[in-house]
């Protein structure tokens, strides 16, 4: 197993597994409290150039589930490997290491850091893992271009409509190294054209060599995943690959 | 490539672009860092200006030259290095004294270093000599200075303003008071160097300023040219003998300092010397006698003490105005952070984050507090020595001090910050992203405020504890009231948590208010104790000031009833001019008020240079009145006379009757038949010994030796007083001066008018009285003055204002963070009112709470601090003795008043409409 500290993901072979859960379950509440089963013995992987599709209805541990991918959230038993790294037993310092320089999120709305533009959002993880300004803003500017929105560089979020500020937060999610992106609802505030816009784009993103986990009510936009992952009172209800008849 | 600044660059964009877009609350934390640091940044200009160091004292006194040299004594003397302490033996004074002060300089010349020489000054007291000129319709008495201040070893001494030096007889300069006056350089001036003698006619040449010339009428000339030689040409004790006061003093100019062995040389022959080299690098040196301890650099220690507690306490009051303001600031910033997290920000860097936004405003505002501060410091050192202030000696900003100020003021708000940024930094980030609401402090943790507590009892303890000694260190009592208070803030947690619990009767609004202060303790406690420190400031220097207010007031001795005249100023060496002038002065008040108003009174006559005081012993059953006997086991422990001060009628009269018949407005008819009888007129009992007598010590002694007494006891019979406005001291009867072996002269006048006179009038009586050239002290006795009641009032405002101040920065953010909850509480049907209601409700919740523990402590310190002003090793006289006032008006209107305005303020600042319903932060 490879130190988090080793650069993660560089060009990780396509279909290697970039994310890993093994009986992974999260229990909240402890001592005299009344225990809850957020998330219940999940297993799943996500190779290198998939998406794949998280639903189940409220309450069913979707985003429990992105927690713990990115490493927000430990698990109180079973296992989550990212990037060949088994985050169980990294210290909260070595989690905020990995998701700088291997996992991207993306939320449902405010995205983005208000007080800095698009450009500053997206270099933020590369500077703060110690990459100079200017290789930080290069790489920042290389990201949002294969987003399609490299004119919005210098726009604060405020300035840009909510699927601008989505791209933008794809674009931050996959900056330097990072290949695994974690979506959670990415286009629950945004028009339906907007929405296939943002998962078109994501998908791209998929494809160009990332991995993606995309957590979503809708199953037009679950069409866009490889495959579907049902959830139910945190346990994996069923997994299906989606096959044919969605528009890619 | 790494780069370690990388992560800064990023943490200070994003903490710039926060202070930006929250320009309000960056702002209030702004003004409450700034305004303390331009406080005190305005304060240590004026302080350091004002503080004469060694080489302004050395300028002032003796320019460029090495040492200044007065003719202390007959006989050999012992001195410190500062001349500060001398002590003298008694040895055969005849050789000394027979030299006259010329013959003495020359003795002096061969002490010298080699290569040094001596430059005379001469001047004569002030009344001795008049001067007039053109315009001018009296004589006025003046200083006339015989110097050559142009010489250049004296260079600094005296500043020439304008116009010349004299170079020849005849020729004077004028000290810029008197220029003020409208003299100037060209006038001619008459000038009479005693009544009796012939006059001059002088030319001002010039106007001088420095050290005497800036608060002293004086003219200058060259030596020899001036005052009438027979004043110096007679040998000391001669003069002695003679009341005419001359003055010479040398100063050492020349190339050579004047070693300590030097010193100690002349100090064979009766010589004091500061040396300019001895004061830069004192030596060791004991002194024989363990009076001449120095205790300053323990005073300036003292000193450094309690500015340091003091200004540490301004700086936590600052931390607790500003933490509430920080707190919310990071508390709103939370999602953002949250973010950052996601995007992989470690701990430390969220810490930074908050840190660097509050830090960078921390900084900003103490730098712009600073320079501001430092600009109207300067200013007003300036225009005070454009002024003319002479207690200033030069403007005097230290960098190091500003600089000093903004590191505190910026240390100040990143140490509030601190526990913000350590909450921000361990916050749950998927339940900050998920949108779930924070959840209150928790139950409350009790090692720290446990620990408060004790803290704060030790504090007392030693603040008490000290004062228990015959010489409280006051650094250490306000050091113990500053543990004091720190302790009470850090307990002020478990206090809301147990005042949370005892709501359940009160109505909704309230009870809810001071729930959910308990429940958001990281905003409100900070503010519950920037009141309870404001108030518990205010409060103890409210019971201070009040204290000696009532002490001030029990110990004001009325010369009479008011509207009494007094007019004394006379000192002991009474000579025949100035029996003239009271002559004079007489006529008067006798031509405003009649004559037969006006009384004389008798003083003893300071004959041959020597004094003479009279001091009654007290009798042996009443060692000290109140106290219960004499302190044969503490030497230290001493009973003393109260020192009750003096309207107009001082020192020891001797009395027909007829002035304390008027100053006891013919209430002490006993004590006027006893004084015609013969009998002396004690004002307490402990005077009055068991056979009606009152024993005298009679102390003589010269100004040259004032260790040198001849003491008698001389028994004469007594009476108590029994009338109102009894003097301090006894009044003796004529017939006593005898006895006494005592002469008398005129010694003041004292007259009752039927009506107060009003200030014009007092006006143009002191004018008449100056007229005559008398230099007299006329006195109308007003009755007690309030010393405190502006500062009283001052007082209560600044801590009104400081408390609203806290209190409205945690009102206005629990309303910010309220909103969910109204909104609840509107879908349960409360009324519109209901905003208004809580927000009235959490200003009277923290001010209430605040205040309460804030005048119960305050008034706690205040009772150490009148301890302080009354330690347990002396007992006082009933007259005078501090007592705990506790100002209940002002207490009361401090108690009621602070949490009713911040309700009050509440209610009407807040709009009663309730918000559009947004829950879960969505």
């Amino acid at each position: 197993m490879s130190s988090v500290d080793t650069p993660a993901g560089a060009e990780p072979d396509s279909g290697a597994v970039l994310l890993r859960l093994h009986e992974a379950a999260r229990v909240h509440g402890s001592g005299t409290a009344v225990p809850v089963h957020a998330l219940n013995g999940v297993s799943l992987e996500v190779r290198v150039g998939e998406l794949v599709a998280v639903m189940g209805p409220s309450g069913s541990g979707k985003s429990t589930l992105l927690h713990l991918a990115g490493g927000l959230d430990t698990p109180t038993s079973g296992d989550v490997v990212v990037d060949g790294v088994s985050i169980a037993g990294l210290s909260v310092k070595a989690r905020a290491a990995l998701r700088r320089r291997s996992v991207g999120y993306v939320f449902q709305d405010l995205n983005l850091v208000p007080a800095l533009t698009a450009v500053e959002n997206v270099m933020l993880p590369r500077e703060l893992d110690g990459v100079s300004t200017r290789v930080a803003r290069q790489e920042a500017r290389a990201a949002l271009t294969e987003v399609g929105v490299e004119e919005l560089a210098d726009r604060f979020p405020e300035e840009m409509s909510g699927g601008q500020q989505q791209r933008v937060a794809i674009a931050r999610a996959l900056v330097g190294p990072r290949r695994l992106v974690l979506a959670d609802e990415p286009t629950g505030a945004l028009d339906s054209l907007t929405g296939e816009a943002i998962m078109r784009v994501l998908r791209a993103r998929v494809d160009a060599g990332a991995a993606g986990l995309l957590v979503t009510h809708d199953s037009q936009h679950a069409a866009w995943a490889d495959r579907v992952v049902l959830l139910r009172d945190g346990k994996m209800a069923e997994e299906a690959p989606f096959t044919a008849g969605f528009p890619r | 490539m790494k780069d370690r600044f990388a992560a800064w660059r990023a943490i200070f964009r994003l903490a710039l672009r926060e202070i930006r877009n929250n320009r309000g609350r960056s702002a209030l934390i702004a003004v409450m860092v700034a305004l303390p640091v331009l406080a005190m940044s305005v304060v240590s200009v004026v302080y350091q200006s004002q503080t004469w160091d060694l080489e302004d004292s050395l300028r002032a006194e003796m320019g460029a030259a090495q040492a200044q040299v007065k003719w202390q004594a007959l006989q050999p003397i012992q001195q410190s290095p500062d001349a500060g302490g001398i002590s003298s033996t008694v040895t055969d004074q005849s050789e000394l004294g027979r030299l006259n002060p010329a013959e003495y300089g020359e003795l002096l010349a061969g002490y010298l270093p080699a290569g040094s020489r001596l430059l005379p000054q001469r001047w004569t007291e002030v009344d001795r000599t008049q001067v007039q000129w053109e315009g001018m319709g009296e004589w006025k008495s003046l200083q006339v200075r015989e110097f050559d201040y142009a010489d250049p070893g004296v260079k600094g001494l005296v500043e020439q303003i304008s116009g010349r030096a004299p170079d020849q007889a005849g020729e004077v300069v004028i000290s810029e008071t008197l220029a003020k006056k409208g003299l100037q350089a060209g006038a001619k001036i008459t000038y009479r160097p005693s009544t009796d003698e012939a006059t001059k006619t002088l030319t001002v040449v010039g106007v001088v300023g420095g050290s005497w010339a800036h608060y002293q009428d004086a003219i200058v000339g060259r030596p020899g040219t001036l005052l009438p030689e027979e004043l110096f040409g007679l040998s000391r004790q001669e003069r002695e003998k003679q009341d005419e006061i001359a003055v010479v003093e040398w100063l050492v100019v020349g190339p050579a300092e004047v070693s300590w062995a030097d010193v100690q040389r002349m100090n064979e022959i009766g010589a004091v010397v500061r040396s300019r080299a001895v004061l830069s690098d004192p030596p060791a040196y004991a002194m024989p006698a363990a009076e001449f301890v120095d205790d300053y650099a323990e005073s300036r220690f003292q000193q450094a003490v309690i500015v340091s507690v003091v200004a540490g306490l301004i700086l936590l009051q600052v931390a607790l105005l500003a933490g509430p303001a920080i707190a919310v600031g990071a508390r709103r910033n939370r999602r953002n952070l949250a973010l950052m997290a996601a995007a992989g920000a470690s701990r430390s860097h969220l810490r930074r984050v908050v840190l660097a936004s509050n830090g960078l405003i921390g900084l900003v505002s103490s730098v712009l507090a600073a320079v501001l501060g430092s600009l109207v410091g300067v200013a007003v050192i300036g225009g005070l020595l454009l002024w003319g202030h002479t207690d200033i000696p030069r403007l005097d900003f230290r960098i190091t001090d500003q600089l000093a100020l903004v590191l505190a003021g910026t240390l100040t708000v990143l140490v509030t910050a601190l526990v913000p940024a350590q909450q921000a930094a361990r916050m749950n980030v998927a339940a900050t992203l998920t949108g779930r609401r924070a959840t209150g402090s928790g139950p409350v943790k009790l090692l720290l405020p446990l620990a408060g507590l004790a803290i704060a009892a030790a504090g007392l303890a030693v603040a008490v504890q000290t004062t228990r000694g015959f010489i409280a260190d006051p650094a250490q009592v306000v050091g113990g009231l500053a543990v004091f208070e720190v302790g009470l803030v850090m307990s002020v947690g478990l206090i809301m948590s147990i005042a949370a619990r005892l709501v359940r009767p009160l109505p909704f609004s309230l009870r809810f208010a001071l729930r959910d202060a308990s429940r958001q303790r990281s905003r409100t406690a900070p503010a519950v104790a920037a009141v309870l420190a404001a108030v518990a400031g205010g409060t103890a220097g409210l019971v201070y000031f009040a204290s000696a207010e009532e002490q001030q007031r029990n110990s004001y001795s009325a010369a009479g009833d008011v509207g009494l005249v007094a007019v004394s100023g006379l000192d002991p060496y009474v000579h025949d001019t100035k029996v003239q002038k009271l002559d004079r002065a007489e006529q008067v008040m006798a031509e405003r008020f009649g004559a037969d108003q006006v009384r004389q009174y008798q003083v003893v006559e300071a004959k041959d240079g020597v004094m003479v005081t009279l001091r009654p012993e007290r009798a042996p059953d009443d060692v000290c009145a109140g106290s219960s006997g004499p302190y044969p086991s503490n030497p230290l422990k001493t009973c003393y006379w109260q020192d009750r001060s003096l309207q107009g009628v001082g020192g020891d009269i001797f009395d027909d009757g007829g002035t304390v018949q008027i100053l006891t407005g013919g209430t002490a008819a006993q004590d006027v038949a006893a004084l015609q009888a013969g009998r002396v007129v004690v004002p307490e009992p402990a005077m009055l010994w068991p056979d009606n007598t009152v024993r005298v010590e009679v102390g003589r002694y010269t100004a040259q030796d004032p260790d040198l007494r001849d003491i008698e006891v001389v028994t004469l019979p007594a009476v108590l007083a029994t009338g109102e406005n009894i003097l301090p001291q006894p009044v003796y009867p004529l017939q006593a001066a005898e006895k006494l072996g005592v002469d008398l002269v005129p010694g003041g006048l004292v007259t009752q008018p039927t009506e107060p006179l009003g200030s014009a009038e007092v006006s143009a009586l002191t004018a008449a009285l100056d007229n005559t050239g008398q230099v007299s002290d006329v006195k109308v006795e007003g009755g007690y003055q309030d010393s405190y009641s502006y500062t009283l009032m001052a007082l209560l405002a600044a801590v009104g204002a400081i408390a609203l101040i806290g209190t409205f920065t945690a009102v206005g953010l629990a309303a910010a963070e309220a909103k969910a909850d109204v909104s609840t509480l509107a879908a349960v049907g409360a009324g519109p009112e209901v905003r208004r209601w809580l927000a009235a409700s959490q200003g009277a919740a923290i001010a209430g709470l605040g205040t309460l523990l804030g005048v119960v402590s305050g008034a706690v310190a205040g009772y150490v601090l009148i301890r302080l002003a009354r330690p347990d090793g002396v007992q006082f006289s009933t007259v005078g003795i501090w007592e705990f006032v506790l100002p209940w008006p002002h207490l009361l209107l401090i108690l009621l008043g602070l949490p009713l305005v911040a309700a009050a303020i509440g209610f009407f600042t807040t709009r009663a409409q309730l918000p559009v319903m947004r829950r879960l932060g969505l």
